[in-house]
This record gives C-alpha cells, structure tokens and sequence, in this order.
C-alpha cells in the first residue's frame, strides 16, 4: 500500500478529499431537507437546528464543488499551477463537471434558503434538492447510454442515499432526548428507509448491471473491485440500519433510553463517510494508465 | 468507540487513496501511440501520434530524455477534441524516452498515461 500511496499526486489527493468533502455537503443538505419534509414529529428546536444543517451543510457544498474545478484544471495541466490557467480553466468549466457543478451549486443555493423558515422557501428548497439529484445525473457515468434510464437511476440513488445521510441528525439529536416523539420519529424514519434503502439498492444494483456487465468479468478490473469493496461497506452499513430498526428503535420506545441509539448512529455516519470516500476514489480523476 | 471511529476514520482515508491510485476504470478511451510502447524508432522520426476510439482534448503531453530532460510536445489545441493527436518532436539525439500524457474523455473523465520508446543509432 506504500508504494501505491507514494505513486499519488498531491493534485489526486487533494481532488478525491475535495470530492468526499463535496458529496458530503451536497448529500447531507439535501437530505436534511427530505426529512423535513418526512420527519413531521421533530419538535421545534430539532427543526430548527436541521435547517441551520441543511444550510451550512449547502454552503459547504458549493464551496467544495467549486474547488473541483481548479482541481481538475491542475490535473489536466499536471501541476496545482494549471488551477489558475485559464485554457484549462474553461475547459473544466464547459465539461460534464462544469455543467454539473453549475446545477449543484443552483440546487444548493435554493436548499440553503429553508433556513429561512418560509413555506415558499420549503418548497424551493425541495426544488433544490431535485437540482442536486439531477446534477450527479450530467457527469461521469451518468452521460453514457442510454442515457436516460442511467440518469434516472443516478437521481432516484442520489435522493435515496441522501436521504439517509440527511436522518443521522435529526434522529441522534431526538434520541437524545427519549421522548414519544424521538422514539415516533425514529419508528417513521425507519419505515420510510425501508422504501428509500430499496430504491437505493435497486437503483445501484441496476446501475452496477448495467455499467460493468458481467460482474465477474468486472471482478477481474480494480473498477469491479472497488465497487465490489464498496459493497462489502455498504453491507455492513445495511446490517447497523437493520440494528436500529429492529432492536434499538424498539428499545428506546420501551425505555426511553436513546444512548444505543445514537452510538449507532455515529458508528453509521462514520460508515456512510467511508462509503463516500471509496466512491469519490474509484469515480475520481484518478485516469486509467493505457498500454503505448 | 471515538478512538476507534477516528482510527476507522484514518484507514478509510488510506483506503480510499490507495483505491485511486490503482484504479483503471472502465470509461474513457482506447489509446494506442506511435511510436507505441517499447518500439525503436530512427533519428529523423518528427512526430509522434496518440490515437484513441473517441474524441479527446489532449491538454498536455511531455517527453522526458533518459538524462531527465524534458521536453513540451506541442499539437492541437487543448481545448480541440481529436481522435488522432499529432504532436511535433524536437531533434532527437539516440537514447530512451518516456512520454507522459493528459486529457479529458467525451464523458469528462479526466485521463492520463505514459509510454516509453527509443531512438535508434
């Protein structure tokens, strides 16, 4: 593993930490919205402190999404100098990143917004979060064909997983407090994980399908195994949700005690992160080494 | 638990890079070169080729001598996607050169390779 980090460029690091940090903030602020809207037993202060999420979490995403742009103009000069060059510049900027970092950064603007507290910017900011769907829908992978289902797919995996990402707040916050409401919202969001951890699967799996093809071909190319690593997470994140559920959801209505429940939590957005790191690796401009 | 967490945290960052660095993913291009790898090639050759299935902005291709001089190989504009790159090479003295190239696929993927060839006696 040495010899493979030391062949790293500073410019590679820098772009997959840049692109962790900015599905993070894009995920987590659209996803705090989503369960606004969903999670209607969070009381007063928890609403309020998941906007003020929702926003910083927008505000970090846009910056992080700006930043892969020099980024990704210094890869392509093959030095950190080429961020400020302005040929590579406006080559990154009318790419599939470009466009995409232009639509995220709308969606987030208009996510950023239900920190205001209005009905109308609830609505916009549920507008929001279809724009950063969309936008993981016009890069990478997602403009291959056919285009079309591969975009939808993009979309349906990106609101689901956000969705998940956007409930570790809101439920470690009311698990805290080991009222009815903590151990109701907790209950509502596990049912609505069960049709949003489906669709996020399906739309994985499908999307898996129909990139690699034979997925043991696909095991044989460091793409499959990263995917095929990435799973392996994704499984062991899939077994601390079904913990929740199951076991600590129903304890703290029984009880009242959220402690389990929230140490739960951590260890799954700590999960989560990782899962995003993995992703923004095998995804990154890290490019494939051609035989002369 | 956080100390764990934050050790957990730790290899992932490892993991994730050392994922990166290995990775030869399935988009982007076919490329093949001319000269391709490992070929000798004569004194008087003053091009140099990269062509690929699809079309690619070329944005930067660099040739090192095996004494460390490195040279710029100028072609078409970065911002001009091509299927077939023709690079202009400098007066070649004999001896062993390694070229380093990037670019940017049709899906956006930014790419990068390297071949090496020799100019014969």
């Amino acid at each position: 593993m040495g010899a493979v980090l030391a062949a790293l460029e500073p410019v590679q690091i820098a772009s997959i930490l840049v692109k962790t940090a900015m599905y993070v903030g894009a995920l987590l602020a659209a996803g705090s919205v989503i369960n606004l809207w969903l999670l209607t037993e969070l009381d007063t202060p928890a609403r309020r402190r998941l906007r003020r999420l929702a926003a910083m979490s927008a505000v970090a995403g846009v910056v992080f999404g700006a930043l892969s742009i020099p980024l990704r103009a210094a890869f392509l000069y093959g030095g950190f100098e080429g961020g400020l060059d302005p040929v590579m510049l406006r080559i990154v900027l009318f790419s599939p990143l470009g466009y995409s970092v232009g639509v995220m950064t709308l969606g987030l603007t208009a996510v950023a917004l239900v920190a205001l507290d209005r009905r109308w910017t609830g609505l916009i900011a549920l507008a929001g979060v279809l724009l950063v769907a969309i936008s993981f829908a016009l890069r990478g992978h997602a403009v291959s064909q056919p285009r079309a289902l591969l975009s939808l797919l993009f979309v349906v995996h990106i609101l689901a997983a956000s969705f998940w990402i956007g409930g570790f707040y809101p439920l470690h916050d009311m698990a805290g407090r080991g009222t009815t409401a903590a151990a109701r919202t907790a209950e509502r969001f596990g049912r609505a994980a069960l049709i949003m951890v489906g669709l996020l699967v399906l739309a994985g799996a499908t999307l898996l399908w129909l990139l690699a093809g034979n997925p043991l071909t696909a095991l044989a190319q460091p793409w499959g195994q990263s995917v095929a690593l990435k799973l392996m997470v994704v499984a062991g994140l899939l077994g601390l949700a079904g913990l929740n559920k199951l076991r600590l959801t129903p304890a703290l209505a029984a009880t009242g005690d959220g402690g389990p429940l929230r140490r739960s939590i951590r260890w799954e957005m700590a999960v989560f992160v990782l899962i995003l790191l993995i992703t923004a690796s095998f995804t990154s401009l890290v490019a494939p080494e051609h035989p002369g | 638990m956080t100390k764990l967490r934050t050790t957990l945290t730790a290899a992932a960052v490892a993991l994730g890079m050392s994922l990166a660095a290995g990775a030869a993913f399935a988009h982007g291009s076919k490329m093949q070169s001319m000269p391709s790898d490992g070929q000798t090639v004569a004194a008087g050759t003053k091009v140099m080729h990269l062509m690929f299935d699809a079309p690619m902005r070329i944005t930067r291709v660099t040739m090192t001598a095996a004494k460390g001089k490195t040279y710029r190989v100028n072609g078409p504009a970065a911002n001009q996607a091509v299927k077939v790159w023709e690079g202009k090479l400098p007066k070649l003295a004999p001896g062993k050169y390694k070229v380093d190239w990037r670019g940017m696929s049709p899906d956006g993927h930014p790419m990068k390779g390297a071949f090496a060839f020799t100019v014969g006696q």
